[in-house]
Parts: C-alpha cells; sequence; structure tokens
C-alpha cells in the first residue's frame, strides 16, 4: 500500500494519490482502506449529509460514494460503482483527513502557510478569495511552503501553538498560474475536466512550526490592498469560523479538546485582516505588501 | 388563486427570475413593506442568495464545489437548501436566477420539500437584453446570444474559481418554462410591466400568495420607499454590493419598452425567433405589450 507522509503523520492509503507526497517510513498512523459502509452502526447527530458520533464521521456523497472517519486512525471509503478513483481521494484528502485530524486533537484551519524567520504565517480565507494564489506570491518571494488550503494547529509540550504542514504541493487555477508564471503544460489535472493543476512545490518545509501570525484574506472594492488589524476579542471568533469543516468538532464531541489549540494559538500569534483588490493584483506585488506590512523578514 | 403551501421543513419561498428582471427591486419592496420603520440598506435586503455562498455550500455538504460541475452539485445544494429551510421560520426568502432544473439521479435542484412557494418574475425579453447587456459591460448581441443559449451558466469560469457557485440558467424561454412547467412548487408568475403600471397591486398579490397580510397603508408606504428614483438614490449615496465591477450603476433605467425602441430590428427579431412561443405564454403580445 502506498505510504506517504502529511502533517507529520504516516499513512498509508490503498488508492493512488495523484498529489506529489512525502515519503514516510515507519507504522502507519492512520490507513485508508475500501470498505462496505452500508451499516456504520448507530451515530446520534445526524445533518445534511453526514452522521457523527464521539471519534466518529460518516459522510455520504451523493454521486461519488461514502467515508467514515474513526478513531483518528481509520478512514474507510466505499466508492460508488463505476467511478473515477480521483473523485474520492477528493473527499478522502479534504473532508476525511481533516475528521481525522480533529479526532486526533489537531486544528485544521481553512489556511494556506508558509515560514518566515519569525516563524509561521498562516493565510485565512473563504472558498474562492485566494489564499493559493497569494501563497503561490508568497513562495515567489523565497518562502518556503507549509501547506496549501488546510494548515493544522496543535500545541506542542512547553504549550507553543504550532502549524503543522501538509503536502508539498500546491492546487491552483490555470488563472492564478499565469499569474505565478507558471506553465500548466506538465502538470496533472486535479480532474480532467477542471483547469485546475497539481503543481509540485520543491521549497517545502515539513517539521511544525511556532504560528506568528494569521491573516484573514478578504476582498474590497478598492484600488489597493490594505492591511488592518483584529481586535483582541474578534480574534478568537474569526479563527474559530476558518476551522475547516468545523461542523463537525461539536458533533464528534471536539469541542473542549480543540478550544484551547484555537485559544492559545490567538494569544501567542498576531492576527490581522487583508484586504485584496476585487480585481485582482500581482501575487507577489501582494505577498510583498503583506510582509512589509507585517514587518517580517 | 395560487397560494404558497409552507409546511414543517418547507419554508422557502423562491424569488426566481433571469437577471434584470425586477428581481431586486421586488426585494426592495418585501424590504420596506416587512421592515416598515428601518432605513433601506440595500446590501441587507430581503431575499439575499446566501444559498449560493460556496464556503457556505462547502461547509454544509463537505465537499470541494469548486471542482465539481454545476451538474454533479444539484444533489448537494438539494442538501443546503433543505438545511435551510428547517433552520428558517416561513417565509424565507431567497433569490435565484437558476432554472428549476434536475439531477441525472433525479434529484431537484429546488425540493418541494423545502419549497414553499416560487415568485417568478418575468420581463419582456428585449428590455431585459438591453439591461443584460449593460450588467454584462457587453453588446446587445451577446447578451442576447446568451438569453438564446440553452447551456447558459451565471458565475462559472473555466479557469478559476469564485465565491459564489454556478447557476445553471439555461435561455430566457428554457428558464421561464422550467419553472411553469412544474408542478412540485407552487408559482406566481409576475410580470415586471404590471409590478411597474401598478406596484402596489404587485406587491399585494406577492403577499397574498405568500399568505401574509397586505396591509394598503404600509404597502403605500413601501411602495414609495424604493420608488426607482430612491433606488438609484441609495445606491449613490451608500452603494450596492450586487452591483457589476466597473462605475456603472446596477439601477440604471427600471423602464419598460426601452430595449424595443433601442435594440436594431433584426435583434428584435431574433429575440421573437427565439422566445415567442415562451413570451405569448407569459402574456407578451409582439409588441411586448403585456396582453392581460
Amino acid at each position: 500500500m502506498p505510504r506517504f507522509s502529511a502533517y507529520g503523520l504516516t499513512i498509508d492509503c490503498a488508492l493512488p494519490l495523484p498529489l506529489p507526497c512525502a515519503a514516510a517510513a515507519g507504522a502507519p498512523d492512520i490507513v485508508i482502506t475500501p470498505g462496505a459502509l452500508d451499516d456504520a452502526g448507530s451515530l446520534p447527530v445526524a445533518f445534511a449529509n453526514w452522521r457523527a458520533g464521539p471519534g466518529r464521521l460518516l459522510v455520504d456523497f451523493p454521486g461519488i460514494g461514502r467515508i467514515h472517519a474513526a478513531d483518528g486512525t481509520r478512514l474507510t471509503y466505499d466508492c460508488a460503482p463505476g467511478l473515477d478513483p480521483s473523485r474520492i481521494v477528493s473527499v478522502l484528502m479534504g473532508t476525511g483527513l481533516a475528521a481525522l485530524l480533529m479526532q486526533r486533537g489537531l486544528v485544521p484551519v481553512h489556511a494556506s502557510s508558509v515560514l518566515t524567520e519569525r516563524g509561521a504565517v498562516l493565510v485565512m480565507g473563504r472558498s474562492g478569495v485566494g489564499k493559493s494564489t497569494l501563497l503561490g506570491g508568497l513562495r515567489a518571494l523565497g518562502l518556503p511552503m507549509l501547506a496549501d488550503d488546510v494548515t493544522a494547529l496543535t500545541i506542542d509540550g512547553n504549550g507553543q501553538a504550532l502549524a503543522v504542514p501538509a503536502f508539498p504541493a500546491s492546487r491552483l487555477w490555470e488563472d492564478s498560474l499565469a499569474r505565478l508564471g507558471e506553465d500548466p503544460a506538465p502538470l496533472a489535472r486535479v480532474r480532467d475536466d477542471v483547469r485546475k493543476y497539481y503543481l509540485p512545490v520543491g521549497q517545502f518545509h515539513p517539521d511544525p512550526v511556532p504560528v506568528r501570525w494569521l491573516v484573514h484574506l478578504a476582498v474590497h472594492n478598492r484600488a489597493r490592498p490594505e492591511l488592518v488589524p483584529v481586535a483582541t476579542p474578534e480574534r478568537l471568533p474569526l479563527l474559530s469560523r476558518f476551522i475547516f469543516r468545523k461542523r463537525y468538532v461539536d458533533a464528534m464531541g471536539l469541542r473542549r479538546a480543540m478550544f484551547p489549540v484555537v485559544a492559545r494559538t490567538c494569544d501567542q500569534a498576531g492576527m490581522v485582516r487583508l484586504d485584496r483588490p476585487v480585481e485582482g493584483c500581482e501575487p507577489a506585488e501582494l505577498a510583498r505588501f503583506l510582509l512589509d506590512t507585517l514587518g517580517a523578514p | 388563486m395560487i397560494r404558497a403551501e409552507p409546511a414543517a421543513g418547507r419554508t422557502i419561498v423562491w424569488l426566481a427570475s433571469y437577471p434584470k428582471s425586477g428581481n431586486t427591486w421586488l426585494r426592495a419592496l418585501l424590504s420596506a413593506y416587512l421592515a416598515p420603520d428601518q432605513p433601506l440598506d440595500l446590501d441587507a435586503l430581503v431575499g439575499a442568495p446566501v444559498q449560493l455562498d460556496r464556503q457556505t455550500l462547502d461547509d454544509a455538504c463537505g465537499i470541494a464545489s469548486a471542482e465539481m460541475t454545476p451538474a454533479e452539485l444539484v444533489p448537494y445544494q438539494a442538501i443546503l437548501h433543505a438545511e435551510l429551510a428547517r433552520a428558517a421560520p416561513y417565509p424565507l426568502f431567497l433569490k435565484t436566477h437558476a432554472a428549476f432544473i434536475t439531477s441525472p439521479d433525479g434529484t431537484a435542484l429546488f425540493p418541494a420539500a423545502a419549497s414553499a412557494g416560487a415568485i417568478y418574475l418575468v420581463r419582456d425579453p428585449c428590455d431585459v437584453a438591453l439591461s443584460y447587456a449593460h450588467h454584462l459591460r457587453r453588446d446587445t448581441a451577446t447578451a442576447i446570444a446568451r438569453m438564446a443559449a440553452v447551456d447558459t451558466v451565471q458565475d462559472q469560469w473555466p479557469d478559476r474559481s469564485s465565491a459564489v457557485v454556478p447557476q445553471v440558467m439555461g435561455s430566457w424561454s428554457s428558464s421561464v418554462r422550467s419553472w411553469l412547467d412544474q408542478a412540485a412548487v407552487p408559482v406566481l408568475l409576475l410580470r415586471y410591466e404590471d409590478m411597474l403600471r401598478d406596484p402596489a397591486a404587485g406587491l399585494a398579490r406577492v403577499l397574498g400568495f405568500c399568505g401574509l397580510d397586505a396591509d394598503p397603508a404600509l404597502i403605500a408606504r413601501a411602495v414609495a420607499a424604493t420608488s426607482f428614483a430612491q433606488l438609484q438614490a441609495i445606491e449613490r449615496g451608500s452603494g450596492f454590493g450586487e452591483a457589476p465591477a466597473g462605475a456603472q450603476p446596477f439601477f440604471r433605467a427600471g423602464t419598460s419598452g426601452e430595449g424595443r425602441r433601442s435594440l436594431r430590428p433584426q435583434e428584435i427579431e431574433a429575440i421573437h425567433a427565439a422566445h415567442g412561443e415562451t413570451m405569448a405564454r407569459s402574456g407578451y403580445g409582439s409588441t411586448g405589450v403585456p396582453i392581460s
């Protein structure tokens, strides 16, 4: 079974992953295998297309299949007949892995991240706001990548809030690749009929690092980017808002386990909002503006 | 008289239309009527299309919607619509430009179990074409071609993502027909031109359809507060987040008949050739003037 590393964990996955992965050795922390999920047992919380209970999550994806994440160690999938496996990989690596991280006490945050000399800078934001594009701009300035789209948070033995890196790859739309001067031709597509690609990232930092800044990326209709401080009372709710797949936290009974991670991160890291012009601006220019204004090297 | 049919979990009233057909005006009227003592805020109108927010859909269903096709998204959007309906008291007004579509597995985008009713606003497609061209910042030929294409989708790009999910609109005709030809959700068909001629009567019909009290004094106040001149003045003063990118205003003319006066004769012919049958069905004569 292919073995790889992500979020500091060794993962065995029965399906080939289309995205570049860091190799891993040792016993697996997580095993991803196919299996029948007709009877997943009793799960007390039922919502939308998912059900959950302590340490468990079962999600139904119409047209794709079902996945079951349990005990932070097992991810089981049951594909719809005749499905292209890349479709279930997308939900396994997104929702499935996020649920397992939560079950292990890590907090997945909807943020791309890089390493600076003063620690990790996380760029949080809503789907489609331009996190991966700004990440490309930050990488263009020579900063090593930690994660694209979802960064995990944890606390080490000394009470330090850490950002935990994901995969050495970024997923970018053709439009963003063009802005970053990357040629899509040799890259693997996220799926055949979508012009979004996996870009392998050579400058990848695989180890957890202290969190220095949390940046909320948003869009405004003015011509120039602006950096706005986030007041202390707004920090905890803001970071909580960007927990990736946050609705599963309470459903799996994990609020008490995750709160200290979120609270400590807010205590230790600075938080700002970066408003970028709606018409877009050069990723490296926006990255330069961000770093200069933050005072980070 | 046709009525919305609210029930437990069936709380949504869709404000459905092709773009530039008076949807925002209707939202302003409802806002002014339902909250008569609050100043009208264009960015907080009743009927905000919260269901189109990509993050909301992704969070609700655990998907990366940007990497899925509009057809694949239908069952997930239906799940979100049911969730929104369950969480809100009746009536939950939601604006949509989508056609009444069904996924290959038979799931309706607008599930009857969540949808108490729909108000479908229709406007002379010649006026729609002119206003839509202005909104798109394209020429009228482009707008007319989009209105004739059965595969027209709003907010979809092949090479990038967006903060809102795509809406499958279809052509002007297929949009109208999709809503009128289904029987699962009660639909009130409302003509923009009738609203323009007698906004108070139009609003009263909407309130009647929804089973809400129609207070004549409050209706008169709402109509006065949402005159086109008022809406333009509010947009000039505080702006409107749904206005198209660029400097031109969202509220442009708000009249009827301008399309027939300013489109080229062959463009008007093309619109009639593409949509004549549906125009007749929704009450438009060959001159675009409502028949009844």
